[in-house]
């Protein structure tokens, strides 16, 4: 027998629609993530670095952002409902529409990234000098792509951050003012680890490479990622966390994302130095960043489909 | 100037005419073949095949459990229906009477349209009826416009790959003709017309049953200063937003992309130095 | 009141002070019409609603009065009880316009006096003779009057007694209805009628599927003519009706009995045998009152059907027409069908084998049939009888005719509906490939037959040779132009076939021919089709529309309007003024056709030796009465009694606490194997079950469930319960369970829902169980047949069945596979001898203690 109380909503059905968005979204969300890691790394790397030691570095950056710049575009293409009608895009642009502002953010580092790619091709021989292809390459002076790739990499790094935020589902939307820096660092230490993946393999070590810039960038970005989930909790109570906290999704966030791609990497790089330790941790990163994207777009459809936790935050 | 409607739900009898009126003049298709058990209710919410949707909340439970009360002794003998008369408790729809509310939901054609705002490729317009339409022709199928609605509207289609939801029969107002869902009600549950003239005729109604002793009738959606503004479909209700699935102050949700570009920034300064110092420490 | 049709007009409601919706679920059966329910509460009207369910009717509702299906007689004697002694009723109107001052026959003797029987019970043949029902007359055969109303044997007093133990009290026991609510309605009633106010009744099947459904109705008729609220604006009987023409399909009927315009067919069980017309008009003619004018009618349509042939001579081929002889009713029809007395059908427009009682009953008859001919929209139910569950279609020898109906959009042609109003409709579109009209069918059907009889000499074979059967037709599909039938029911002149301009113009000389006399007038002299015309009254003017399209008789649109007026022919009140007579241009005027002779004077008195209406004084509105007076005890014309009385439905849980008479004596059983009935108070039936429609469907869903956007609304066959009955049987909201009776067993889904209540009858908790019937074995979705529960009876005075009330038993989970075979414990009563209810002694040794 229902009371009139009970009725607090319509047969507890959603009020709300969630995004239809599966995995070509979190997947990018990861490897833009890392594209954008990468584009702040190279760039800052080449203003303030060693230039002996970190040019493998920015070496390697730009060969991972190419790989990421390649697949980001088609993921999201192949998300859409219309992929034929994908310029659609940029038919227009809106500043209150985050989507709009990050697709001009994207191609814009697209573009870049494709100027500091193409001149890296020329160094590393791929494109003879000599050719007009080469030429045009080596046109636009090293300093300017880098710093537009990495100026506009902070864009990607953060905008995915606000286009999530700025809708109405409660997980999302109550933490404006922490999803973007989350994914900024979470893309960052991402990064730090695929290129330290990547150097290590390549069998390069500290005098040729430094490593320990990579690693203090990993750390941090990690702690500065615990620190927003704290803040994140604290602020938005158990209701509207809860999609993070309880459940398949939340077990796979607590246990993946936070305990095995933020403290086990911190706690390993505590043990000890060994080459196949800070391997092992560098991997560990990286799934924790993509296990958190996963997790957060999954949990936002859960959390769409609670109207309670709607309701709680909709009450005048 | 915009056109919409005022949708009176004290006089819905829950015929579900325009339910089907709908679907009919914009040919979609049906949404399945199951009991729910909510009800009268079994085609559950609005979304991309449903754009007009009829909710029903059954609050009997405050009914005398018939005949195990001694009624006579319960009368609220305030209310005379007729003179020197109580009223017996059953006075459907009054305060603590038992009820069944019925309510025809559908797209609110915001004033500040999360929808609207949300599409990155402009397919969402405001039309010259100042009303919220989709062009099917540039809608690219991204998806963001669904959960950038506060009140769980549009959807995209799953056969389409497209978003839909009510077009206010922008077809049919062009030819001048009232909307499908609005011609087809019986009892003038639905009135479509000027946003303003409808406000006049709501905020009437309400005074006209609050001194009726429904005093609990409001206006849902008729309030400009709130986030999305004037809805361009507003209601008359008889209970809490909440009850009918509707949030009591629904949001926009772009107003919140402010602060996250402002905490993009910052965050980027905060990062941008731990990187640089982490390689300037590396310098010889 | 003397005729087969609601007495006002929909539009009418909105003048109402207050409507009791009663017998009808309006909102969700009448959605459109009910508009002006809403508006009438809008402009303040109280609207009440007794229901055994709140629908959505009663959550529009001021007032909802819950009450136990099957026993609206005691409601509305509690009401009629109630407005007699609180002195509430409208005594002036009551004096004037009702027989109430006639005194009856000595010898009449009341259900009080014999314990549920009226004076005259034959218990062998179980019918009534109607002698002991009379008026007591004086010398010239007058009937005595007491104008005082005191005489114990006027009708008020006979009436007052009758009535008197339907108290309050009764009421709460017996229908279950808390006296405060009873109370409530009963106060609102009575003060909103009157000299200033009027009240409204409407009702539909909720009223009429009773073996007591006659009655029921009766028993509103009476409270509406103690309350003076008949022939008045926003008073009357509005019997909502079903399909969009079942109106039109009665007044020219589709039914064994009757022909067009309420004349009934001749019998030749009758005696003498009504071969020749003087018989059959000795028979039914009335010297006075309106029936007076029979032979013009009856004449006037044989002219229509056999036209020249039809002579004074040979009394105008009268004796062409078939005679009944016996009960040919829908009820027998099947059963002599099954037992392989029927040989071949025509199925059209109907889907029984969901819509009709005992459906599984009716699907195993047509196996018995050598041929049928189904045209329906679809593939309905009826159509695939021969593959039905549990039918081997090899056993099967029926030669089936399927055959596309044209749907109403791609034919021209008129619909009747609830309130009268005979409207035209143009076809929209052509009918899809092989798809025709009924018109087509039958047209060239009757073509073909003449064609094949037309060289026969044989006597037998003139009524086909003789038949007027030419039509106009045109299109592709030589269809017959319709119009030409709207003419022909109109009536014209045999000499130069101009239009008559009514009814009044017909003669019984074989000069005229009408189809219908009570459509008289549908095609003006002019030669307009007033069906056609659509003119509502422009804002500020109130003439009841008379200028759309055109309602019988004579475009009349509240019936009995000479009541609107005091007996001088003033309104009874500024406030509720229709038809009133104009002394300076000695005619009727008013905003509706006056229902009454345009020019008598209110104070023409009466001519005791006048023919027809002349016998009336200028005062008697109701002329269709020979008496020309409202009749509050009915002398005539009813075979269970003269006045409402309650009896229990058939199958009922409650034993009948106010006679020994359980059950209405003069019911129709037709007990046999294949139609057991559930014994009254038979313990292991002891709910109530009454079965409905929802908005969502239509009848048997023949059309609806073929149609998505509808069958996804009600997507699945559901029982509504309350949560009393759900606990008991542990059944959740959604889940399976099995109703069953002794005629079959269905399964279901379980609403459990606060709006069925249980109710209190005496010491016992009775649950009824709510089961709309929209649901068969085709279309886009289906679901059990709930009528392979229900018995084939018949009401005696209507033949209507009671799907409305019987009792059943209900368990969780599904069925057994075969929906029909009853429970193998299986006791139910085959009545062979003995009267309705005359078992009831036996059940009650047999069954004792009953919780
Ligand atoms: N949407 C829709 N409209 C229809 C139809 C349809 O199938 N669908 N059918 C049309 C046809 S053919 C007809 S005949 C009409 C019928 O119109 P209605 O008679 O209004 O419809 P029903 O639902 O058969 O019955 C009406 C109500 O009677 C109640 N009832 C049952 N037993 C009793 C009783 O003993 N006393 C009282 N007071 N009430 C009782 C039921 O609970 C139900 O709510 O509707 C017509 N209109
Ligand atoms: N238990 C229970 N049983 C009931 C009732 C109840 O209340 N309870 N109500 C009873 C009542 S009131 C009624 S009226 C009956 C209705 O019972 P039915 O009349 O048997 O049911 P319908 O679905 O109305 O059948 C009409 C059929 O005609 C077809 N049709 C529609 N238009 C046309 C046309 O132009 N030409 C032809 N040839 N076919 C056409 C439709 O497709 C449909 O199959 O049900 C009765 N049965
Ligand atoms: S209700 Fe939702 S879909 Fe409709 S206009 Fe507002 S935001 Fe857009
Ligand atoms: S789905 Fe279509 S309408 Fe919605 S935001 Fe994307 S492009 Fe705009
Ligand atoms: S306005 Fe048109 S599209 Fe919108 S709900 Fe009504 S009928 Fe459907
Ligand atoms: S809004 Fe009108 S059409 Fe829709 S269900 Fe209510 S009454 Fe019927
Ligand atoms: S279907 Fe026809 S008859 Fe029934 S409510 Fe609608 S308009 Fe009236
Ligand atoms: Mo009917």
């Amino acid at each position: 027998m229902k009371s009139v109380e009970e009725f607090a909503t319509y047969y507890n059905r959603p009020v709300l629609k969630k995004p239809h968005w599966v995995w070509q979204i979190w997947l990018y969300f990861w490897l833009g993530g890392i594209g954008a890691g990468c584009a702040i790394i190279s760039m800052l790397a080449k203003l303030f670095g060693d230039q002996k030691r970190v040019k493998p570095i920015v070496r390697a950056a730009r060969y991972i952002s190419l790989a990421t710049g390649m697949a980001s575009p088609l993921l999201l293409v192949m998300d859409l409902g219309r992929p034929e009608r994908f310029l659609h895009m940029l038919r227009i642009l809106k500043l209150r529409s985050p989507l709009s502002v990050g697709t001009y953010i994207m191609s814009a580092n697209g573009l870049f990234g494709n100027l500091t790619i193409a001149r890296q091709l020329v160094e590393d021989g791929f494109i003879p000098a000599k050719s007009l292809l080469g030429k045009a390459a080596t046109l636009v002076p090293d300093g300017l792509g880098t710093g537009l790739q990495g100026i506009t990499g902070f864009g990607m790094g953060t905008y995915t951050g606000v286009l999530i935020s700025a809708t109405a589902v409660p997980l999302w939307s109550e933490a404006t003012e922490i999803l973007p820096p989350l994914f900024l660092s979470s893309g960052l230490s991402n990064a730090a680890a695929a290129l330290q993946l990547v150097l290590l393999a390549s069998g390069l070590d500290e005098d040729t490479t430094d490593f320990k810039a990579l690693e203090t960038i990993e750390t941090a970005a990690i702690l500065t990622e615990l620190a927003l989930l704290g803040f994140g909790r604290w602020k938005m109570g158990a209701l509207l966390t809860k999609p993070l906290t309880e459940g398949r999704v939340g077990k796979l966030f607590l246990g993946g994302a936070v305990g095995g791609g933020m403290v086990l990497p911190l706690l390993l790089q505590r043990v000890s130095r060994a080459r196949w330790i800070r391997f092992i941790g560098a991997v560990a990163t990286l799934a924790g960043g993509l296990t958190m994207r996963y997790c957060i777009v999954e949990g936002g459809k859960l959390s769409a489909d609670d109207p309670q936790a709607y309701h709680s935050i909709t009450r005048k | 100037m915009a056109t919409g409607f005022f949708t009176d739900t004290s006089v819905c009898i829950g015929c579900k005419a325009c339910e089907v009126a709908c679907k009919q003049w914009n040919q979609l298709p049906a949404d399945g073949y199951a009991l729910t058990g909510e009800s009268y209710d079994n085609t559950s919410s609005l979304g991309a095949t449903t754009w007009r949707h009829v909710t029903f909340i059954e609050q009997m439970a405050t009914k005398p459990q018939i005949p195990l009360l001694n009624l006579t002794a319960d009368l609220p003998k305030a209310n005379l229906l007729v003179e020197g008369v109580p009223v017996a408790p059953t006075l459907p729809g009054q305060d603590g009477m038992p009820r069944w509310l019925m309510m025809s939901n559908v797209c609110k054609h915001c004033t500040n349209a999360g929808c609207l705002e949300a599409c990155p490729t402009g397919a969402i317009i405001r039309n010259e009826f100042g009303d919220v339409y989709i062009q099917p022709d540039i809608c690219n199928g991204c998806g963001y416009c669904v959960p950038a609605c506060p009140f769980g509207v549009v959807e995209l289609s799953k056969d389409d790959g497209r978003a839909f939801k009510c077009t206010l029969c922008y077809d049919r107002q062009k030819d001048g003709l009232e909307p499908a869902c609005a011609k087809a009600c019986p009892t003038d549950s639905i009135i479509f017309g000027e946003i303003e003239e409808l406000k006049e005729v709501a905020e009437k109604r309400v005074e006209e049953l609050q001194s009726r002793g429904y005093t609990n009738a409001y206006l849902y959606g008729a309030d400009e200063s709130s986030e999305v503004g004037q809805l361009n479909a507003f209601f008359l209700l008889l209970d809490k937003p909440q009850v009918y699935g509707l949030p009591e102050n629904p949001p926009l949700p772009q107003n919140k992309a402010k602060n996250g570009w402002l905490a993009s920034l910052a965050a980027s300064v905060v990062v941008g130095a731990v990187v640089a110092i982490a390689f300037s420490k590396g310098r010889k | 009141m003397g005729r087969g049709g609601a007495t006002t007009a929909l539009w009418d409601l909105e003048k109402a002070d207050c409507i009791l919706i009663m017998g009808s679920n309006m909102a969700e059966c009448h959605p459109v019409g009910f508009r002006f329910v809403v508006n009438a509460r809008e402009k303040g009207a109280k609207i009440i609603h007794v229901d055994p369910r709140f629908t959505r009717t009663s959550a529009l509702a001021n007032i909802y009065a819950p009450i136990r299906s099957g026993t609206d007689i005691v409601f509305l004697g509690g009401l009629i009880n109630y407005a007699l002694e609180s002195g509430k009723y409208f005594h002036e109107y009551v004096a004037n316009y009702t027989n109430a001052a006639l005194l009856v026959s000595e010898n009449y003797q009341d259900t009080e006096e014999l314990d549920g029987l009226f004076s005259g019970f034959d218990p062998e043949t179980r019918t009534y003779d109607s002698a002991s029902w009379q008026y007591q007359l004086d010398e010239q055969g007058q009937p005595l009057r007491d104008d005082t109303l005191q005489h114990p044997r006027c009708v008020l007093q006979i009436l007052r007694k009758h009535f008197a133990r339907y108290s309050p009290e009764v009421v709460e026991q017996v229908c279950g209805t808390p006296q405060a609510i009873f109370l409530q309605t009963a106060e609102t009633i009575c003060a909103n009628s009157g000299r200033e106010r009027t009240t409204a009744f409407c009702y539909a099947v909720g009223w009429t599927q009773h073996t007591t459904g006659a009655q029921m109705i009766r028993a509103g008729a009476i409270l509406q003519l103690l309350l003076g609220n008949v022939g008045r604006p926003g008073g009357g009987l509005m019997a909502l009706r079903g399909h969009a023409t079942i109106q039109g399909s009665t007044d020219v009927p589709t039914l064994y009995n009757m022909l067009p315009g309420y004349m009934k067919t001749p019998f030749e069980t009758s005696d003498p045998p009504q071969y020749k017309l003087e018989d059959y008009l000795k028979a039914n003619y009335a010297p006075t009152g309106w029936w007076y004018n029979l032979p013009k009618y009856m004449v006037s349509l044989l002219k229509a059907w056999y036209g020249p042939n039809a002579t004074a001579e040979n009394g105008f081929c009268f004796n062409y027409l078939p005679k009944v002889g016996g009960d040919y009713s829908y009820t027998p029809m099947f059963l002599n069908m099954k037992d392989g007395k029927m040989r071949g059908m025509f199925v059209m427009g109907e889907n029984f084998a969901v819509g009709g009682m005992n459906a599984r009953l009716e699907v195993e008859a047509m196996t018995k049939l050598d041929w049928c001919v189904v045209r329906d929209l679809f593939e309905v139910e009826t159509a695939v009888f021969w593959k039905a569950e549990g039918v081997d279609p090899k056993t099967v020898p029926t030669e089936v005719f399927l055959m596309p109906a044209a749907v109403v959009a791609e034919k021209d042609g008129t619909y009747t509906n609830t309130q009268r109003l005979v409207q035209w409709h143009d076809k929209a579109v052509e009918p899809p490939g092989e798809a025709r009209s009924e018109s087509w069918f039958v047209y060239h059907l009757g073509q073909r037959l003449r064609e094949l009889y037309s060289h026969s000499s044989l006597e037998r074979d003139k009524p086909i040779q003789q038949l007027q059967w030419e039509l106009p037709t045109s299109g592709p599909h030589a269809e017959p132009e319709v119009e030409h039938v709207v003419r022909e029911i109109s009536g014209y002149r045999v000499a130069d076939h101009s239009q008559v301009g009514g009814f009044a113009e017909l003669a019984d000389d074989g000069t005229t021919a009408c189809g219908c006399w009570i459509y008289s007038g549908v095609v003006s002299p002019d030669g307009r089709n007033l069906a056609a015309s659509r003119q509502s009254d422009a804002p500020g003017v109130d003439s009841n529309h008379q200028n759309w399209a055109f309602s019988w008789p004579n475009n009349r649109r509240i019936l009995y309007n000479r009541a609107s007026a005091d007996p001088d022919g003033q309104p009874w009140s500024e406030a509720k003024k229709l038809v009133w007579w104009d002394a300076t241009n000695g005619k009727w005027t008013g905003q509706d056709t006056p229902d009454f002779p345009l020019t008598k004077a209110p104070e023409t008195p009466a001519n005791p030796d006048g023919k027809g209406l002349e016998a009336h004084s200028g005062r008697d509105p109701f002329i269709m009465q020979s008496d020309g007076l409202g009749w509050l005890f009915a002398p005539n014309g009813l075979k269970d009694g003269p006045l409402p009385t309650h009896y229990e439905a058939l199958e009922s849980p409650v034993e009948n606490p106010l006679y020994k008479q359980q059950v209405n004596p003069t019911t129709k059983e037709f007990s046999r194997k294949d139609n057991r009935r559930n014994r009254a108070l038979d313990s292991r039936y002891p709910y109530v079950a009454t079965t409905y429609r929802l908005t969502e469907h239509h009848t048997s869903g023949g059309m609806s469930r073929w149609i998505p956007w509808l069958s996804e609304l009600q997507p699945e066959l559901f029982g509504e319960i309350d949560p009393e009955l759900a606990a008991e049987k542990q059944l959740k909201n959604g889940d399976w369970a099995t109703v069953w009776t002794e005629r079959g067993e269905i399964e279901l889904k379980v609403l459990v829902t606060d709006r069925m209540q249980t109710l209190k009858i005496g010491k016992r908790r009775i649950h009824q169980i709510g089961l709309p019937y929209h649901w068969g074995s085709r279309g886009l979705i289906t679901g059990d047949v709930v009528n392979n529960m229900t018995p084939l009876l018949e009401e005696a005075n209507v033949q209507i069945h009671e799907a409305k009330t019987f009792t059943c038993n209900l368990r969780k989970g599904r069925r057994s596979p075969s929906p029909v075979s009853p429970p193998s414990s299986s006791q139910g009563v085959v009545v062979t001898s003995g009267g309705a209810g005359q078992d009831l002694a036996r059940v009650k040794k047999s069954e004792k203690g009953i919780s």
